[in-house]
């Protein structure tokens, strides 16, 4: 970050946490799905580490949004097709994930009746977010650099 | 040389998981649920394997098509690369509930069918595009 000016140092130093944040919740989540069945038999309830997960992607998945948000609006301005195409597809994940993700966790323990999460989303959460947070860290990364 | 035996056998293992998965209905009974019939274990043993080539072969396509300037090649390979990483999310997370679930868990058949679905798509069509590429 030597030689950059004031406002982009800044932003490298806001986005690498963000970049951070993205790629362990992504990568920690996609290990932690495919190993699920093996470690826990869910007689229980709900393992400890799988609420912690929740959290995580209850604040990671609004700052995606975010982000891919502001991603898309630069390459909107810039005329890039393929910045444009792969800005918008992961805005439209991130925001349909949120809406999935937020629907199926407040089931959890939250729900007015006995409603309970569905399993089918919580698979199609698990498998499509790590998609979309390990690539979107990894580039948030680069573009501190 | 390489290149072409791992085209061949994904195309080989693509296309028989699509025959297997459209006469499964007909060669087994409702009961099979009970003990995974031994080809669709050999299927699974096969389509571990064909992800584990995939994953590698759809990464290096996506990295050298990031890095080029062809928009179609561009899209291609990176809808490859993240069916292929998507596949191998699903497919570990139900395999391993055939036998080492820690508890009753037993796979989800609805994955089970999008992955004899999807997976022959991927598997032959990247399976034709090494050989040609080999071929070349």
């Amino acid at each position: 970050m030597r030689g950059l000016p004031d406002g982009a140092r800044a932003r490298s130093v806001a986005t690498r946490p963000l970049a951070l944040l993205f790629l362990l919740v992504g990568s920690g989540l996609a290990l932690h799905f495919m190993l699920d069945p093996v470690l826990y038999d869910w007689e229980d309830g709900q393992p400890l580490l799988w609420h912690v997960f929740d959290w995580l992607r209850a604040v990671s998945l609004p700052l995606a949004v975010v982000v891919t948000l502001v991603q898309k609006r630069r390459a909107d301005a810039q005329g890039d097709a393929r910045a444009r195409i792969a800005s918008t597809l992961r805005l439209y994940a991130s925001a349909a994930l949120t809406l999935l993700f937020l629907w199926n966790w407040v089931q959890v323990d939250w729900a007015a009746g006995d409603q309970r999460p569905d399993g089918q989303v919580w698979v199609f959460i698990d498998v499509v977010l790590p998609l979309v947070f390990v690539p979107l860290g990894i580039q948030l990364w680069r573009d501190a650099r | 040389m390489i290149t072409r035996v791992a085209g061949a056998y994904l195309a080989l293992v693509g296309a028989a998981v699509a025959i297997h998965f459209l006469l499964d209905p007909l060669i087994y009974d409702a009961s099979w649920e009970e003990s995974v019939p031994p080809a669709w274990i050999a299927l699974d043993w096969l389509m571990a394997i064909g992800l584990a080539i995939a994953l590698p072969v759809t990464f290096r396509a996506k990295r050298a098509a990031d890095a080029g300037s062809e928009l179609r090649e561009y899209l291609t390979a990176n809808a490859r690369f993240y069916v292929a990483a998507a596949l191998a999310l699903l497919f570990t997370w139900n395999a391993v509930q055939i036998d080492w679930a820690a508890g009753d868990q037993t796979p989800d058949s609805q994955v089970w069918v999008f992955i004899d679905v999807v997976l022959p798509l991927l598997f032959v069509t990247l399976g034709i595009g090494l050989w040609n590429e080999s071929e070349a």
